[in-house]
C-alpha cells in the first residue's frame, strides 16, 4: 500500500507539468518581446544613421561599419522594402530618400507597437499565472501532507499514549488504505493482542484466586468436622472419656491443629505469592503493636518459663499492615521462645538503622543456628535440625511467610547467629516516624 | 439465644449444633441452604444467624444481600467461613457483624460468638475472633 506516496507523486507531477508549461509559454513570449524590442531599437538607429548621413555628421568608423553590414547581408533589415529605403539613403542621402525612409520606418513602428504590447501582456499574464501556480502547488502539497500525514500520525500517537495509560479508545472499522491506515491497523492488532493477553492474565489470576479459595474451603471443611468431633468428644460433654482415650484424642487434636496450621500457612504463602494479599498500611504505634503481639503469645509461652521483653519504643510509629506484621513478629518471637532454655528472656528491639530504615531485632539465648543452616531456614519447608523439644514441631513455612511479608513491606529479613550463643533475627521496615500521640492507633 | 444455623455440610452442622446447644445452651434451628435461611430468617425472630459463606446456589453473602434488600429486621449475621471475610463483613454491615474462621474449636465457638456480639455493641468492631 503506497497510496499516500503515489498520490503525493501524482499531485507533484501534475503541478510541476503545469508550472513547466506555463513557464515555457511565458518564456517564449518573453523572447518574442525582446526580439521585437530589438527591432524597434534598430529602427530608431536606422533613422539616426540616415539623419546623420543626410547632415553629413556621421562618424567615419560608423559609416564603414554600416557599409560592411549592408554589403554583407541584405536580410539584415526586414522586410526588404526597409532595406531598399535605407540602401537608397546610404547611396544618396537626399531629403527625398530620407523622408521616404522616415515614412517607412514610421509605418514599421506602428506595425510593431501592438505586437510589442501584446507580448508584454502575455509575459505579464503567464508570469503571474506561474507565480500563482507555484504558490498553489506549495500550499497544496503542504495541506496534503498536513491533512493525510501529520493529522493521522498525531491522532495515532495520542491514541497510543492513551493506550499506554490503560485507556483503549482506538478502533477502526476499516482503516484507510494508505500507509497511515496500515500503521493504524497494525497498532490496532497489536492493541487487541495486548488486551486479549491482559484478559488471559486476568482470567488466569481469577482462576488462581478461585483455586485458592476452593482449595482452602475443600481442605478446611473436613478438618472442621474432624476438629469439631474430637473437641466435643475430648471435652467430655458427650460422655465420660477414659484417660487413654483422652490421651489419644489429645494427640489427634494436636495433629489436627498442626495440619490446620500447615494448610493455613501454605494458603497464606500461596496468596502472598499470587499477590492476593493486599497490604492495609497504616501508622501503628510500635509499643502498642509489640504489646499486642506479646499478648497473643501469652498462651504459647505458658509453661515454657521464657520471658518476653521489649526495649523502649514508645517514641516510634511504624507504617505497616498491622495484622501482617504482627504475623511476622509473632513468628519470630514464637520461634525464639521455642528454642530458648527455661528462665531466659526473648528480647525485641527497635533500632534506627544508618540507612534511615528501622530495624526490628528478636534476640534469644538459644543454642544458635549453624552457619550452613542460616541460609536455608527462610526457604519453604526447610528447618534446621530439630532438638528433642516437642514444641519445635513446625510446618517449615513460618519464616518463608515472614520473609514474603517483610519483602512485601519493602524490607529485608535475616539472622545473625553463633552456635551456642543464641540468635538474633531481624527485619527492616522502610517507613517510620516519631510517635504522634493524636494518631495513636487503637485496636 | 435463639440461633439460626445455615450450613450445607451436615457433619459441620451436627457439630456446630451440639456445640451451641450443649456448650452454650442456645436454641438452634438448622437449615441447609441459603433459600431456607432467607425464608426462616425473615419469617422468625432470631437473636443470631450463623451462615456458612460457601454454599451452592445461594452464598452467605447472597443471603445477607437479600436480607438487606428485603428491608425486614433480622438477627445479626455471623459468617462461618474457611476464607477470611473482613471485606465481606464490611460490605454487608450492619447486617453482618463478623465471621468465625473454619475450622473452629467447638468448645470456643460460643465464646467467639459472645466476643463478636460484645465487640459490636461496644465499638461496632467486626474483627474475627
Amino acid at each position: 500500500m503506497n497510496a499516500i506516496r503515489s498520490r503525493l507523486l501524482l499531485l507533484s507531477a501534475l503541478c510541476l507539468s503545469l508550472i513547466v508549461g506555463l513557464g515555457f509559454v511565458g518564456f517564449t513570449s518573453f523572447r518574442q518581446y525582446i526580439g521585437l524590442q530589438a527591432h524597434l531599437a534598430e529602427s530608431y538607429e536606422l533613422v539616426d544613421v540616415a539623419i546623420a548621413l543626410n547632415r553629413k555628421t556621421i562618424d567615419p568608423e560608423e559609416f564603414d561599419e554600416w557599409q560592411k553590414r549592408i554589403a554583407g547581408s541584405p536580410e539584415l533589415i526586414q522586410p526588404s522594402f526597409r532595406f531598399e529605403a535605407f540602401k537608397n539613403v546610404f547611396k544618396n542621402p537626399s531629403h527625398e530618400n530620407l523622408s521616404f525612409l522616415l515614412k517607412t520606418e514610421n509605418e514599421y513602428r506602428k506595425y510593431l507597437a501592438p505586437l510589442i504590447s501584446y507580448f508584454e501582456q502575455r509575459v505579464h499574464f503567464f508570469g503571474a499565472l506561474l507565480v500563482v501556480a507555484s504558490i498553489l502547488f506549495t500550499f497544496g502539497v503542504l495541506i496534503y501532507v498536513l491533512q493525510y500525514l501529520f493529522a493521522p500520525l498525531r491522532e495515532l500517537s495520542r491514541k497510543m499514549i492513551e493506550f499506554l495509560n490503560n485507556r483503549y479508545t482506538y478502533e477502526f472499522s476499516t482503516p484507510q488504505p494508505t500507509e497511515i491506515g496500515e500503521l493504524q491497523a497494525t497498532f490496532n492488532t497489536l492493541a487487541q493482542k495486548v488486551l486479549s493477553q491482559i484478559e488471559d492474565l486476568k482470567s488466569l489470576d481469577r482462576a488462581k484466586s478461585e483455586f485458592l479459595s476452593i482449595a482452602s474451603h475443600e481442605l478446611r471443611t473436613p478438618l472442621t468436622s474432624i476438629k469439631g468431633s474430637l473437641g466435643l468428644l475430648n471435652s467430655g460433654i458427650m460422655g465420660a472419656v477414659t484417660d487413654k482415650a483422652g490421651q489419644l484424642m489429645s494427640i489427634a487434636l494436636d495433629e489436627t491443629d498442626r495440619l490446620i496450621r500447615l494448610i493455613n500457612e501454605i494458603l497464606d504463602l500461596a496468596k502472598i505469592e499470587a499477590k492476593q494479599f493486599p497490604l492495609n498500611m497504616e501508622w501503628t504505634w510500635a509499643q502498642d503493636f509489640t504489646e499486642k503481639t506479646f499478648q497473643g503469645l501469652r498462651g504459647f509461652c505458658q509453661g515454657t518459663e521464657v520471658m518476653l521483653a521489649v526495649d523502649d519504643c514508645a517514641d516510634l510509629d511504624l507504617y505497616v499492615d498491622r495484622d501482617r506484621l504482627q504475623q511476622v513478629l509473632t513468628n519470630l518471637v514464637s520461634n525464639a521462645v521455642k528454642y530458648s532454655p527455661r528462665g531466659e528472656t526473648v528480647r525485641v528491639r527497635y533500632i534506627i538503622d544508618d540507612k534511615q530504615a528501622i530495624r526490628v531485632e528478636v534476640t534469644d539465648k538459644g543454642r544458635g543456628i549453624a552457619p550452613e543452616d542460616q541460609e536455608i531456614i527462610f526457604e519453604k519447608f526447610r528447618q534446621a535440625a530439630s532438638p528433642q523439644n516437642p514444641l519445635v514441631k513446625g510446618t517449615g513455612l513460618g519464616l518463608a511467610i515472614a520473609k514474603a511479608l517483610v519483602e512485601q513491606h519493602g524490607g529485608t529479613i535475616g539472622v545473625h547467629s553463633l552456635p551456642g550463643e543464641g540468635s538474633t533475627f531481624y527485619f527492616t521496615l522502610p517507613k517510620w516516624r516519631q510517635h504522634r500521640e493524636r494518631e495513636r492507633s487503637v485496636s | 439465644m435463639k440461633i439460626l444455623l445455615c450450613e450445607d455440610d451436615s457433619n459441620i452442622a451436627i457439630i456446630a449444633r451440639l456445640a451451641l446447644e450443649q456448650v452454650g445452651g442456645h436454641q438452634v434451628t438448622w437449615v441447609t441452604d441459603g433459600e431456607q435461611a432467607l425464608a426462616k430468617g425473615t419469617a422468625e425472630n432470631f437473636d443470631l444467624i450463623l451462615i456458612d459463606d460457601m454454599m451452592p446456589k445461594m452464598s452467605g453473602g447472597d443471603v445477607c444481600a437479600a436480607y438487606k434488600k428485603s428491608g425486614r429486621a433480622t438477627g445479626p449475621v455471623i459468617f462461618l467461613s474457611a476464607n477470611p471475610q473482613d471485606a465481606r463483613v464490611a460490605e454487608f454491615s450492619p447486617v453482618a457483624i463478623g465471621y468465625i474462621a473454619k475450622p473452629f474449636d467447638p468448645m470456643r465457638l460460643c465464646a467467639q460468638i459472645e466476643s463478636i456480639y460484645q465487640a459490636r455493641s461496644s465499638a461496632g468492631g467486626k474483627k474475627a475472633v
